[in-house]
C-alpha cells in the first residue's frame, strides 16, 4: 500500500514529501489513523507551525506526529528519512 | 483616594473623577492632556488597555507615556533540550539574571527579546504581548527532527526556536526580525486575532514581518534607506539568501538548490490562489503577505526617516483598532491605515499621501 507523508508550512511555507510502499493491512491502517488523526485543529493559535499529513487511499489526514504508536514507529522513521523538498 | 497616593497630584486630588472625565473632552489641549494622564494613572494596569482603546485618536496623542514607566520587562528564556515539550525546558535567564551559562542562542534571545519588548513599550506604550504585562517565554533548541529544528514559531502561548540543520538553515535565533515576528503573532492574537487563512492570514503574517523589520531597524538604528528590508537574512545559509524581502517580494532567494525561488508576489496582479489546507499554506498566508508587506515598504520609504516613527505608528494604530475584524481583507486593512493616517496627520500630509501611494503600488 502506497503511503505518502507531507510536511508543510513553517516560517516560510516549504513542502516536503515522502512516499513508501508499506506492508500494512487495512486494519493496521485504521488503527494508525485512529491514533494520530489530529481531527479538528481549526482553533489552533499556532503560527508558523509545521503540519504533517498522511495521504493514503485518496484520503488526506492531518496528523500529530508525536502520537505515532510504537508498532508504527519504524514505518514513520522510514517516511521521515525519505522526505524531499518540493520546490 | 488622594491621601493614599504618595505622588501627590493636585488636579487628581482636587477634582472629582466625574469632572476629570469631562475635562478629558476639553478643547484646551493642556487641560485635556492633564485630565487624560490623571485618569490613566488612576486606573489599574489591567484596565489600561481598555481605557486607552476607548480613547479617541486625538486623546491618545496626549498620553504621557513616561507615566507608564513603572512597567517592566517580564521575560524568561528556556533551553527545551531538543524536545518539543516546554515541560522539559530548563530556565536559563529570568528578567536580567542568568541562572546558567548562556550560549549564543540564549544571548541572541535575551538581546532581541528585550529589544522587542522595548520597541512596543517605548514607541507604542504597549506592556508586553497582551498589553497587561504578560510573561514572555522563549524556548531555544527546539525539536529533535530536521523539520522541527528548521523552524521558529508562536504556539499560542510562547515562542519556540530551532537550531537549524546546519545545511540549509542556521539557528532561528540569529535574526532579530524573526524573534520580533513571532512575538508580534502573539500581539495579533490578543488584538484582532486575525484568522490564519486566506487574506486575513496573509495580513497576520504581514504584520509580523512589518513589525519584525522595524524592531530590527530600531535595534540597529537604521532609517528606511539604511535598512535592507530583509527578513531572515542570516538563518537561510548562504550570503545571497534571505527568507523574505519587504522591498522586493519574490527576490529573497532565487534558484536555491533545495527550496527554489521565493514565491511572494508584491502586487494584487500576482495574488496566488491556494487552497485553505496545510499544503496550500492555508490559502497562501506566507505567500500573499508580500502584498501588504510591499504596501508598508512603499509607505515607509516615501515618508522617510525611521519607519517606526510614522509609517509604523499608522500601522500599529490600525493593527490594534477594534474595527479590524478577524476575517479582514487587504482592502479592509488598507482603509483602516488610511483612516489612521488621516486622523494622525490629515489628508494633505505627506504621511497620508504616502499611505495612499503604498497601497496603490501594491495594487490593493
Amino acid at each position: 500500500m502506497k503511503i505518502k507523508l507531507q510536511v508543510s508550512g513553517g516560517f516560510i511555507a516549504i513542502n516536503k514529501e515522502s512516499v513508501i510502499d508499506a506492508k500494512i493491512t487495512d486494519t493496521d491502517l485504521d488503527e494508525l489513523i485512529a491514533a494520530i488523526d489530529l481531527k479538528d485543529n481549526s482553533n489552533s493559535q499556532i503560527r508558523d507551525g509545521k503540519s504533517f499529513s498522511l495521504i493514503v487511499k485518496n484520503r488526506t489526514i492531518i496528523i500529530d506526529s508525536n502520537k505515532v504508536p510504537e508498532k508504527f514507529k519504524s514505518l514513520f522513521e522510514e517516511l521521515m528519512a525519505n522526505l524531499k523538498y518540493q520546490k | 483616594m488622594c491621601n493614599n497616593h504618595s505622588n501627590f497630584n493636585r488636579i487628581r486630588c482636587i477634582i472629582p473623577p466625574y469632572i476629570n472625565d469631562l475635562l478629558m473632552e476639553n478643547s484646551d489641549e493642556e487641560i485635556a492632556k492633564r485630565a487624560i494622564n490623571n485618569k490613566l494613572q488612576s486606573v489599574a494596569i489591567g484596565a489600561r488597555r481598555e481605557f486607552i482603546g476607548n480613547l479617541k485618536l486625538s486623546q491618545k496623542k496626549l498620553i504621557n507615556f513616561n507615566k507608564l514607566k513603572s512597567q517592566k520587562l517580564n521575560m524568561e528564556v528556556y533551553d527545551i533540550k531538543h524536545t518539543t515539550d516546554p515541560a522539559f525546558g530548563v530556565l536559563l535567564w529570568q528578567n536580567g539574571t542568568a541562572l546558567h551559562r548562556l550560549d549564543r542562542d540564549a544571548k541572541n534571545i535575551v538581546g532581541a527579546g528585550t529589544g522587542t519588548w522595548n520597541f512596543y513599550h517605548d514607541i507604542f506604550a504597549r506592556n508586553s504581548i497582551d498589553n497587561l504585562g504578560m510573561l514572555l517565554k522563549h524556548y531555544i533548541h527546539y525539536g529533535n527532527t530536521e523539520d522541527d529544528m528548521n523552524n521558529a514559531m508562536w504556539d499560542g502561548q510562547q515562542m519556540l526556536y530551532g537550531d537549524g540543520d546546519g545545511k540549509i538553515f542556521g539557528s532561528f535565533t540569529t535574526d532579530i526580525d524573526i524573534i520580533g515576528h513571532e512575538l508580534t503573532h502573539g500581539i495579533t492574537q490578543f488584538e484582532s486575532n486575525l484568522d490564519y487563512a486566506n487574506q486575513s492570514g496573509s495580513l497576520n503574517e504581514s504584520l509580523s514581518d512589518v513589525f519584525g523589520i522595524m524592531i530590527k531597524q530600531r535595534m540597529l538604528n537604521q532609517d528606511v534607506n539604511q535598512s535592507n528590508w530583509l527578513i531572515g537574512e542570516n538563518v537561510l545559509l548562504g550570503n545571497k539568501y534571505a527568507l523574505r524581502s519587504l522591498k522586493a517580494p519574490g527576490t529573497a532567494y532565487v534558484n536555491h538548490p533545495y527550496i527554489g525561488t521565493d514565491p511572494q508576489p508584491a502586487t494584487m496582479d500576482d495574488f496566488i490562489n491556494l487552497p485553505n489546507t496545510p499544503q496550500g499554506d492555508y490559502g497562501g498566508v506566507h505567500f500573499n503577505s508580500g502584498i501588504p508587506n510591499f504596501a508598508f515598504y512603499v509607505t515607509a520609504i516615501t515618508i522617510g526617516g525611521f519607519a517606526w516613527e510614522k509609517a509604523g505608528k499608522i500601522w500599529y494604530n490600525a493593527m490594534v483598532d477594534k474595527k479590524l475584524k478577524r476575517n479582514a481583507t487587504f482592502k479592509d486593512f488598507k482603509n483602516l491605515t488610511l483612516a489612521k493616517a488621516k486622523a494622525l496627520y490629515g489628508t494633505n500630509s505627506k504621511e497620508y499621501k504616502a499611505t495612499v501611494k503604498g497601497w496603490k503600488e501594491a495594487k490593493v
